[in-house]
């Protein structure tokens, strides 16, 4: 009993310590992006692995979840008589929920993990301490390009999730007697700016949180390809569960202000 | 110079350096050696800032490392080059990028490609490599990857140059190799050198002056003949360990 007691309270103190150390890392790399030099080449370099690499897979399960999802409502729409609810009710669903938190997800798994391995093989070959030892900011040179491709790109991948997730419910909606043209007037009816401002707020938020707790894990490997591989799990579990936890604060705090409901 | 005094270091509970003193002059090669765990490489970090003792001092050319802010720390980095036991390079550029480096962001020279080309191939030259500009570090061999962090590590003409743990892991003939470029560096570059080792054969070649570090602290320091002929317990047993070839 005391045996598990220490256990449950070393795993909190760690998890604190844990938590502590992203968010100076977070702050740190906040901190770093006005200043010079900018490293506009190792900004392009992230640009094209996260956003560009990033569009077929984001594609790919926008298509799909809008199609099934559309699927599944008309088939309890139709029982009530409501088939021209499933336009509002989509684009509603991806913009606000779907979009945001599946492109958080897939970018956590894809990205986090590839930042916490590249990163947790230079500091287990030694190539972090040759950066300090030359007198270059490892927060600077790694982690802000990073963050700064996070946060242009996820917001856009954002948009592509919900464009092809429209396109594959407009598909799912052709065979009830939907157009495109009907779907989209519908569509737009429902959604309005701060739909949008609050997917790209929710974005933004994201990439910061994905740069800062894959950077900090991957820095913090230790002992060769096993410690490598246990940090790139920690930041694909870490960073999947703070994208539901930090979707779930910002429509907190987001949707009294800007949609006028309290959750 | 590096002079070391009184330098004492534990993580946590566990002391790793107890006192130790240690003069390494300029333009001589320093080898500090001793077993695993003897605290060799953190004595080592200690010379550069990227860790601090918590008792003692260490002052690297007339400057206490320990009283150094953030632009200090970063002027003597740049007067100082280190050689990583796993040499370290960016295994995601390639060889002229990774020598390179130092110049272009480090310090954030502006020179011309074509001058830069020349600092970066007058580098290589040194260590008798040529036509690996584009080779990437997993085309290079063991003995490879270390000449060429070594013309990373002197491309800024540092005073200083620290080798870590060189050896570790090589065969014979890379081994001498490696020992060669040491003496390279020192002869060609007038560079104070400070050699983490525990390969006896190899600090024989090159020390100037050999340090044996045990257990946190220095038992014996001198030249090298003075060190073989050494009644130290501890050195005795070590050295006693190693058949030459």
């Amino acid at each position: 009993m005391k045996g598990s007691v220490e256990n449950l309270g070393s795993a909190v103190v760690e998890g604190i310590d844990r938590l502590g150390g992203m968010l100076r890392l977070c702050g740190a790399t906040l901190r770093r992006m006005p200043s010079p030099p900018y490293r506009v080449r190792l900004i392009l370099n992230q640009l094209d692995q996260i956003g560009f690499g990033s569009i077929f897979i984001v594609s790919l399960t926008g298509f799909f979840t809008g199609m099934v999802f559309a699927l599944n409502s008309l088939n309890a729409l139709t029982e009530l008589q409501a088939e021209g609810m499933v336009a509002p009710s989509m684009t509603l669903a991806l913009t606000r929920e779907l979009g945001p938190i599946l492109t958080g997800l897939l970018v956590a798994g894809r990205t986090g993990s590839a930042i916490a391995t590249e990163l947790g093989t230079m500091r287990v070959t030694e190539q972090i301490d040759a950066m300090e030892m030359m007198g270059v900011d490892p927060v600077k040179y790694l982690v802000v390009p990073r963050a700064i491709a996070l946060v242009i790109c996820m917001p856009l991948l954002n948009a592509i999730f919900i464009f092809t997730g429209i396109y594959g419910s407009i598909i799912a909606a052709e065979p009830f007697g939907i157009n495109a043209a009907l779907f989209i007037q519908e569509a737009l009816r429902m959604v309005d700016a701060n739909d949008v401002l609050i997917g790209v707020i929710k974005m933004v938020a994201f990439g910061l949180m994905i740069s800062a707790v894959a950077a900090y894990e991957g820095m913090r490997a230790r002992g060769g390809a096993k410690g490598v591989g246990l940090s790139a799990t920690r930041s694909v579990v870490i960073t999947s569960l703070m994208v539901l936890a930090l979707d779930w604060i910002l429509m907190l705090m987001l949707a009294p202000v800007m949609l006028g409901f309290d959750l | 110079m590096i002079h070391v005094q009184g330098l004492e270091k534990s993580f946590g509970d566990r002391p790793i350096l107890l006192g130790v003193d240690l003069l390494c002059r300029t333009g001589e090669t320093t080898v500090i050696l001793g077993g695993s765990g003897a605290g060799k490489s953190v004595l080592m970090k200690h010379m550069v800032g990227l860790l601090t003792g918590d008792k003692g001092s260490v002052e690297v050319d007339g400057q206490q490392v320990g009283e150094l802010d953030a632009a200090g720390l970063r002027a003597l980095r740049d007067r100082v080059g280190m050689v990583f036991q796993q040499s370290a390079l960016f295994d995601s550029m390639t060889v002229f990028e990774n020598v390179a480096f130092p110049v272009t962001q480090a310090a954030r020279e502006k020179l011309s490609p074509s001058e830069l080309a020349e600092r970066v191939h007058e580098s290589l030259a040194l260590f008798d490599l040529h036509d690996v500009d584009d080779l990437t570090p997993a085309e290079l061999s063991g003995g490879m990857r270390k000449r060429v962090a070594l013309a990373r590590a002197i491309i800024r003409r540092p005073g200083i140059v620290l080798y870590d743990e060189l050896t570790t892991g090589l065969d014979p003939v890379t081994t001498r190799q490696v020992d060669s470029m040491i003496q390279t560096a020192r002869q060609k570059l007038g560079v104070t050198s400070v050699v983490i080792s525990h390969d006896i054969g190899s600090a024989f070649r090159v020390a100037d002056q050999i340090a044996f570090l045990h257990e946190g602290r220095i038992l014996a320091h001198g030249r090298p003949e003075e060190m073989r002929r050494s009644e130290q317990p501890e050195l005795k047993e070590f050295l006693s360990s190693w058949e030459p070839a």
